[in-house]
């Protein structure tokens, strides 16, 4: 038994406050691992021993046999209490026993139908109210929470209006339906009269009593105004006094899965020009925003990017924060392949990645810019380890004439308090994966140095720092340039990391969805694809 | 009783001692930066890229070709990058055509024959044909220059 976790053993049984449903050190109980969507696994386990984890291999698969659920997982299992949570773009949601696979139940019921609208292809990740379940499930207390249009037909005809449900984590059984958050009110593509609102990609934040959530649009047909939503976790009714909306008219929706920072809630936001000719007023679109957890009032937003550039550069990927060596940060990458990290506390701006505008210009580009911000696909979160940030990103490669596809494929490890952007890259490693562009990898994780992350091969590759185990050797940090003429054109040499692992999951399929990262939890490594498997791993 | 008690004191123990454990396990990496690659690693092979760059000879800068066809009206097309090291002072043979220069990246110079221009991120600037050119990175970065080439054929 490990340390932190008979220390808490020692405390239940001493304090008597441990319930069963409780999520432990060693748990995945978010997506990205906690509140703050650190993406960090912090309990030392085998997955974190260089030495073991050559040693990966598939312990189970569920369901064992090769056809999948009938669906596809865009999203990530979360592990509680020994029971794996997970839905499927077939709107059903699954609890399974973490130690063998096992069904435990499903939700709904049958012959309840699943929990998909009628708007749209069923399992359609751009269907205004098909899409099913897509993002991951939080805890509440002895609940499971996630969000899904309700094919109710008195809910907006069925069409897709999207609302969270809780379920016993026991049992499987509801306990309450939210207040809809999400309307969906009509079919025809572009329609600027009707909503087509969702939540598809938006993972529940739980903070203290609340749940929050974001609304984003489907394939900008036509872009909504973006919300941030608060549910009282107890009931699931709306808490009308708390309000977010990213715009006076259309745009700036949330696509990613709220972070929280204390008091405040953190989150990121998409493009507001999408057949909008004049900027609205307020603009908070892509931004990264940082909002008072009870009301929504502003505490700072960060837009690097204007309104005169934006060519669909939405900030699709979430807020990592961390307690790092040089403070609180909250970093994240948006869709042209720039990455930030901020000050948590008040947005300012310590750097940009590749460090592109001047510093006086505190990370803004000026809207003369001379960059292409456009719809490219840099839209997954990153992962800490202590100081150093791992995130799919453009890397320095980006400013040059094609450059932004040269960061996808590729996991670059940043340090996060370097003082000078020369020192910034920390090593980069080239992932293999089918030339999927921007959806050839998933989102890592990371623990005790070594980083997990999924492809679109359908394989599970484990990195290792070089702090952790020896590096595979070394190359340029920009990728266009070679090693022999890298530093004296500016560059640096930085360390090509080992690979440690990278085991093929047996149905072959996509594991790099939008929202897909290994769960790093109990010495186990637990991934779900696109052909409708989950998978257990472990050294 | 007396057993149960030390008992649960040495198991208090030890579980501590194993959170400290697993608190020192690696306390110290990856909260600084790394030391410089050595020179004795293998240089790595990375997946394939489209273009790099390639070492100009005798300069500290690099180029690469990004397009090169037909133009209208009997004109060829050359888009080329090329990438100046910081502090270095890079020459370049006359153009045969007319060409136009435009910042991607860094800050610098461009002497084209008695004409001095400074090169900056969205400031193009013309380059006349046949004078030699000079370009010079004045920044601690790399500069990092698009020359769109129009030359008779």
């Amino acid at each position: 038994m490990s340390g932190r976790l008979s220390l808490a053993v020692w405390a239940a049984a001493l304090f008597g406050c441990g319930t069963a449903a409780q999520a432990a050190d060693d748990d995945w109980p978010h997506y990205r691992r906690d509140e703050s969507r650190s993406g960090e696994q912090r309990h030392f386990s085998d997955l974190a021993d260089p030495a073991k984890v050559p040693g990966l291999a598939i312990r189970w698969q569920w369901p064992p046999t090769p056809a999948g659920v009938g669906g596809a997982f865009y999203a990530s299992p979360i592990v509680i209490d020994g029971r794996v949570f997970i839905g499927a773009n077939n709107g059903k949601f699954y609890a399974l026993d973490a130690n063998t696979g096992a069904l435990i139940w499903s939700y709904p019921p049958s012959p309840q139908p699943p929990l998909i609208g009628s708007c749209g292809s069923v399992g359609d990740v751009q269907a205004f109210g098909a899409y099913g379940i897509l993002s991951s499930a939080s805890p509440y207390k002895n609940t499971i929470v996630f969000g899904a249009p309700d094919p109710d037909p008195a809910v907006d005809g069925g069409l897709g209006s999207a609302r969270l449900f809780a379920l016993d984590q026991s049992t499987g059984a509801l306990v309450w339906k939210s207040d809809v958050v999400a309307r969906v009110n009509g079919c025809a593509f572009g329609a600027t009269a009707e909503q087509h609102e969702r939540i598809a990609y938006s993972s529940p934040l739980v903070h203290g009593d609340r749940i929050y959530v974001g609304i984003h649009d489907a394939g900008d047909d036509p872009i909504q105004n973006g919300k941030l939503i608060a549910i009282d976790a107890d009931t699931g009714r709306i808490r009308p006094a708390f309000n977010f909306e990213a715009t006076s008219a259309r745009g700036g929706g949330i696509w990613n899965a709220p972070a929280a920072e204390r008091d405040d809630v953190l989150f990121t936001t998409g493009n507001t020009s999408d057949g909008v000719v004049s900027e609205p007023v307020p603009n908070h679109g892509l931004s990264m925003m940082s909002v008072e957890a009870r009301s929504g009032a502003i505490n700072w937003q960060f837009q690097p990017v204007p309104f005169a550039l934006d060519d669909d550069p939405d900030w699709a990927a979430g807020v990592s924060t961390e307690r790092t060596g040089c403070g609180r940060i909250a970093a994240s990458v948006m869709k042209d392949g720039w990455s930030y990290a901020l000050d948590a506390n008040n947005g300012e701006c310590r750097w940009q990645f590749p460090a592109t505008v001047p510093p006086s210009d505190h990370c803004r580009f000026p809207a003369s810019g001379a960059h292409v911000h456009g719809d490219t696909d840099y839209k997954r979160p990153g992962a800490f380890w202590r100081n150093t940030f791992a995130i799919v990103t453009g890397g320095e490669a980006l400013v040059a004439a094609g450059g932004v596809f040269n960061g996808y494929g590729r996991l670059h490890g940043l340090n996060v308090c370097a003082a000078s952007p020369s020192h910034r890259v920390r090593w980069i490693a080239d992932v293999p994966h089918n030339g999927g562009g921007g959806y050839a990898l998933g989102a890592p994780t990371a623990t005790h140095g070594i980083f997990y992350i999924t492809t679109d091969q359908g394989h599970v590759v484990a990195i290792a720092d070089p702090a952790v185990s020896p590096p595979a050797g070394v190359r340029c940090s920009q990728v266009l340039t070679p090693v022999a003429s890298c530093t004296a054109l500016g560059f640096s040499l930085v360390y090509a990391p080992a690979v440690l692992a990278d085991v093929a999951l047996t149905d072959g399929a996509d594991a790099a969805g939008l929202r897909n990262e290994p769960a790093i939890a109990n010495g186990r490594l637990f991934v779900a694809t696109q052909g409708g498997h989950v998978y257990m791993l472990s050294p | 009783m007396r057993r149960l008690a030390l008992t649960l004191v040495f198991s208090l123990a030890a579980s501590l001692a194993s959170f400290a454990q697993d608190l020192s396990q690696d306390q110290d990496a990856g909260t600084g930066e790394l030391p410089p690659p050595s020179a004795n690693l293998p240089v790595f092979a990375s997946q394939p890229v489209s273009r790099p760059f390639e070492a100009m000879p005798g300069q500290t800068a690099a180029s690469r070709v990004l397009f090169e066809g037909a133009g209208p009206s009997n004109t060829q097309i050359v888009i080329r990058e090329i990438l100046v090291g910081p502090g270095a002072n890079v020459r370049l043979d006359a153009l045969p055509g007319a060409g136009l220069i435009d910042t991607r990246s860094g800050s610098g110079v461009l002497r084209a024959g008695d004409r001095l221009d400074p090169l900056h991120i969205a400031g193009p600037v013309s380059v006349p044909a046949g004078v030699p050119l000079e370009l010079t990175n004045r920044g601690d970065d790399s500069l990092l220059l698009r020359l769109y080439l129009l030359e008779t054929r």
